[in-house]
């Protein structure tokens, strides 16, 4: 019942006060709301990429069209210092400055440049991984075609040095043939006799000689014939015989033409046959040479044959070395080994896999924050002191501040994920118990966290930033922004104990892997752990709190003195003053010499009293070591300053009492 | 003579090198309005603050009588308050300078909430929140939120929180504090019809003319000190033999009436106010040289009072004697 009501009040105080009502109940809802919006997309980042490339050509043409088929926004810029200035005003993410004269060539390299902003630590690795992953992707496209283009040449070459080998097994067999000819050749050669055999002329010109006697002789005998024909012959005979006398003469000097002739013939014949014999001679001498040659030839043929084994052997070497290549495939060669990403669980977007860590980012924020605000706001409400008054035990106090801080944590925590189902559609019902476990443990938690900074801290602002210095430190030291293996072992070590980790990451268990109680139960007992620590802590600095809250009962400043006993004016010579305003008239109207008497290197009387008397040690301090003057425009200030003040909450009073009387 | 509710034996409390109580002794009776009176800074708040077992003294004990023990059990009567802290929370209700309740809640849910703090039942809480706020006139305020409170209604507010539980004991410091006189006055009969009621009330006050109406006796602390418990008029008569002669004349040529009173030798009068005021032991022998001296400065009496001087002046007469004292020691 007494816990109901504590908590009832606690909850019309929470939701009276409008800005912490909002803070408290609207604010995760609409932290996780911004961030469901932010991050439910696939997990692409929208990068703008600053390009620059001294001349543009087919090939950086197609490595701008890849990052844009990619979703970047590509910006093309005139030089890469316009590029880089770029990055430093943060209009784009990263530059990429291609070389000059890029072509894929044999000889050189093509470099290309990232310029990328180291300060933005949480997402330049991104760039760097997601720009050059994109740009190899290219890059692997060009590798893959020139391997391409290998591999095909390769083919051609082998089915060339397959045809090439039969040429070879052809050219081999027709070199046997020639070899075979030439030995046929040869042989042939050597049955050619060029040989001659002494010519005959010589006696075919004795012959002639012999024939041309013969013909004289036989024309002697002719003329004797007919010269004993005519003797015998009667004159009718006689004619004849002459004719047959003039015949032989005719055909004797015919005969003697014609030996003539022959003697040309023969002389030709002879000069031809010197011809003959001369050619036959240099027949002779060429059929040697010829032989000389064919045998050189036929050498030659063999060397050429055993070469062409050689060369036949070697191309059916590299016939079958390229047949030995096992991998053939471009897309192998190029990328002999693939990866391939999956994620452990079906998500598909950001929000999916941060959803956990997001989750309780926002416990952690609003546990903190808003049982620190309910502790400070009870410590310095009007109407703690009348607590402590009643009969109630401070466990109730903190136990109600806990329960309260629990309902709306949870009343929130059920909304989250109310609306994050529609962004995630994902709900804790397939690991609820777990799940419903490490949230009520982690919502404890931060709670009691909270709570040790609302009784630490004297104000609100005080645990406000308290609370978002822890936050953030437990933030920091977490995974979210930076990753805990980045950090120092030292660092890593403490992480183990950040509670914020811990939390987060059995969060995630539970809800993206689906672990079992016994799968997590180490670490929802390291968690229970810490917490039960921190609640130990708590309920000792709750006792501090209320110790240092009772010392501080006696010390309540009044706003004003209202009454001075006489005996405790202060008096300056005729003068009894008993309140600040008599101080600044009694100081306006005295003399210096009179002042030293009373403010003096050995003692300031005034400052004295207005510390010990009127209890104004702050003023007292402003005023001590100062001259008349100074201490004239001090008080001054301060009075104007009070009355201002009194002024202010007089109108105020007059205000809420019109307001009553109009109410009434 | 009533019982004692509280005994307060020797209690003594240091705040650092600061004394802030120093063997203070007395006891409180049922029913009556104790009054303590000191400048600020004198320990009254202390002093009230560990009378409820809030501040433990370093030495010295401070008593409480449980009313169901009183009829059986004599002996036992008496407990330590800080040893029944719980206890005693049930039997007092406590009003601080401060008016101490949530500025977010209505008058009537900062009744009930601290109702139930007492574990009152659901029906107690309604009877004793409308009779409250009826006692304190704060029914039209009921359901207004406190923060919109005037300064007046926020004071009543208060004490109506300290009532809830209809305590024995009603403590109150400074409950007119920062109020202007006319709310001072409202909330003096508040505390007397609540004392009628029969609930014995222990105030510290610095107005301390008007805790002389009110309080049946009165303690007076000074620098952590007990200087005197007694009733108002037995302090006074303890200590100030002198009487005042309060004179208002017209036309009221105070300043001259005053040179003709030196020249009589009356030197103890001073003009306060609209009036003069003559301070003698035997007022009758300044009644026989002030009227012919009234009468040839041609002023008439509008209006003459002879009395004790106020608890005010007492006061300052016996810190300055309590000083005096300390001196000559």
């Amino acid at each position: 019942m007494k816990l109901l009501t504590i908590i009832n009040k606690n909850l019309k105080l929470l939701f009276r006060a409008k800005s912490s009502a909002f803070i408290v109940v609207f604010g995760p809802l609409l932290i996780i709301l911004l961030v469901g919006l932010a991050l439910n997309k696939p997990s692409t980042y929208d990068l703008s990429v600053g390009v620059y490339a001294p001349e543009y050509n087919d090939l950086t043409r197609s490595f701008v069209e890849e990052l844009q088929n990619n979703n970047y926004l590509v910006e093309i810029f005139d030089n890469n210092i316009t590029c880089i200035d770029a990055i430093k005003k943060a209009t784009v993410h990263t530059c990429i400055v291609f070389p000059g004269n890029f072509v894929i060539r044999s000889q050189g390299s093509n470099q290309v440049i990232f310029y990328v902003d180291y300060s933005r630590a949480n997402l330049v690795y991104q760039i760097i991984e997601s720009i050059s992953s994109n740009i190899d992707i290219r890059s692997s496209e060009l590798s893959y075609e020139l391997t391409n283009n290998i591999l095909s040449r390769m083919t051609e070459t082998t089915s060339d040095v397959d045809a090439n080998i039969l040429a070879l097994i052809t050219l081999k067999a027709s070199t046997d043939n020639i070899v075979a000819n030439i030995g046929t050749i040869q042989s042939n050669i050597d049955s050619i006799d060029l040989d001659m055999e002494d010519t005959r002329i010589d006696d075919i010109e004795t012959k002639v000689g012999e024939t041309k006697i013969k013909a004289k002789s036989l024309k002697g005998l002719g003329y004797e014939a007919v010269g004993e024909g005519l003797d015998l012959a009667s004159n009718s005979s006689t004619g004849d015989l002459l004719s047959i006398k003039q015949e032989l003469n005719t055909t004797y000097n015919q005969t003697l033409a014609l030996y003539t002739s022959l003697d040309i013939i023969i002389e030709n014949a002879t000069d031809i046959i010197d011809d003959i014999e001369d050619k036959l001679k240099s027949a002779k001498s060429s059929n040697t040479n010829i032989k000389k040659s064919l045998d050189e030839t036929k050498a030659s043929l063999n060397t050429v044959k055993s070469e062409t084994d050689t060369v036949k052997s070697s191309l059916e070497t590299i016939n079958s070395n390229i047949a030995g290549i096992e991998v053939k495939s471009a897309e192998s060669i190029v990328s002999p080994i693939t990866t391939k990403i999956e994620p452990v669980v079906p998500e598909s977007t950001q929000l999916g896999f941060m959803f956990p860590f997001l989750l309780v980012l926002v416990i952690m924020f609003i546990g903190i924050m808003l049982s620190s605000a309910l502790i400070v706001m009870e410590k310095n409400s009007k109407s703690s002191f009348r607590n402590f008054t009643t009969p109630t035990k401070d466990e109730f106090f903190v136990i109600s501040t806990y329960l309260t801080s629990l309902a709306l944590l949870i009343l929130q925590i059920v909304i989250i994920l109310g609306i994050s189902y529609f962004f995630i559609k994902s709900s804790l019902i397939s690991n609820l118990g777990i799940a419903s476990l490490v949230l009520f443990i982690t919502i404890s938690t931060f709670i009691i966290l909270g709570m040790i900074v609302g009784y630490l801290s004297s104000t609100q602002e005080a645990a406000t930033m308290l609370s978002i210095a822890i936050g953030s430190v437990l933030l920091l030291l977490s995974n979210l922004i930076l990753p805990l293996e980045t950090m120092s072992t030292l660092i890593q070590k403490l992480a183990r104990f950040n509670p914020y980790v811990l939390s987060s990451e059995l969060l995630k268990k539970t809800l993206l892997f689906n672990v079992s109680f016994r799968e997590a139960g180490m670490d929802i007992l390291f968690l229970t752990i810490i917490m039960i620590v921190l609640f130990v802590i708590m309920f000792l600095v709750q006792k501090l709190s209320k110790i240092k809250y009772l010392q501080k009962i006696p010390h309540i400043k009044r706003k004003e003195l209202i009454y001075v006993p006489e005996d405790s004016y202060l008096k300056l010579e005729n003068h009894a003053i008993k309140n600040l305003h008599g101080v600044l008239t009694v100081l306006k109207n005295m003399h210096d010499e009179e002042f030293n008497k009373y403010v003096n290197k050995k003692k300031n009387d005034i400052c004295d009293w207005i510390s010990t008397i009127l209890r104004e040690r702050k003023l007292a301090w402003k005023l001590r070591s100062k001259s008349r003057e100074q201490m004239i425009s001090i008080l001054d200030a301060h009075l104007k300053k009070i009355e201002k003040k009194e002024e202010k909450k007089r109108t105020k009073l007059l205000k809420k009492e019109q307001k009553d009387q109009l109410s009434k | 003579m009533t019982e004692p509710i509280f005994k307060i034996e020797h209690i003594t409390k240091r705040f650092g090198d600061h004394l802030v109580l120093n063997d203070i002794s007395f006891d409180i009776r049922k029913g009556e309005i104790f009054g303590i009176i000191g400048a600020s800074g004198s320990g009254k708040t202390t002093l009230l603050n560990t009378l409820i077992g809030f501040i433990r003294p370093d030495t010295g004990d401070i008593l409480f009588r449980f009313e169901h023990l009183l009829d059986f059990q004599k002996a036992m009567t008496f407990r330590s308050v800080f040893k029944k802290q719980e206890s005693v929370k049930r039997v007092y209700g406590f009003a601080a300078q401060v008016p101490s309740f949530y500025d977010n809640l209505t008058v009537r849910e900062n009744l009930e909430y601290f109702g139930s703090l007492y574990n009152l039942s659901k029906d107690a809480i309604k009877t004793n929140v409308e009779t409250l706020l009826n006692l304190m006139d704060l029914k039209n305020s009921e359901d207004i939120l406190s923060s919109h409170l005037s300064g007046g209604m926020e004071r009543r507010l208060d004490i109506a929180c300290s009532l809830i539980h209809d305590p024995a004991i009603l403590v109150l410091d400074e409950p007119t504090a920062d109020l202007d006189p006319v709310l001072r006055e409202h909330i003096w009969t508040l505390i007397k019809k609540i004392n009628k009621k029969g609930t014995t009330i222990i105030l510290a006050s610095h107005h301390l003319s008007e805790l002389e109406d009110l309080c049946s006796r009165i303690a007076i602390v000074k620098k952590g000190k007990l200087i005197d418990v007694a009733s108002p008029d037995a302090i006074k008569n303890k200590y100030s033999k002198i009487q005042e002669i309060h004179l208002e004349t017209y036309p009221g040529h105070y300043e001259k009436i005053l040179k003709a009173l030196q020249k009589k030798k009356i030197k103890n009068c001073e003009r306060k106010g609209s009036e003069i005021v003559i301070s003698s032991h035997k007022p009758q022998s300044v009644f026989l040289q002030l009227f012919p001296l009234l009468k040839q400065l041609k002023e008439e009496v509008v209006d003459l009072k002879v009395g004790k001087p106020s608890l005010d002046e007492i006061f300052i007469s016996i810190s300055k004697k309590d000083e005096d004292l300390v001196e000559e020691k």
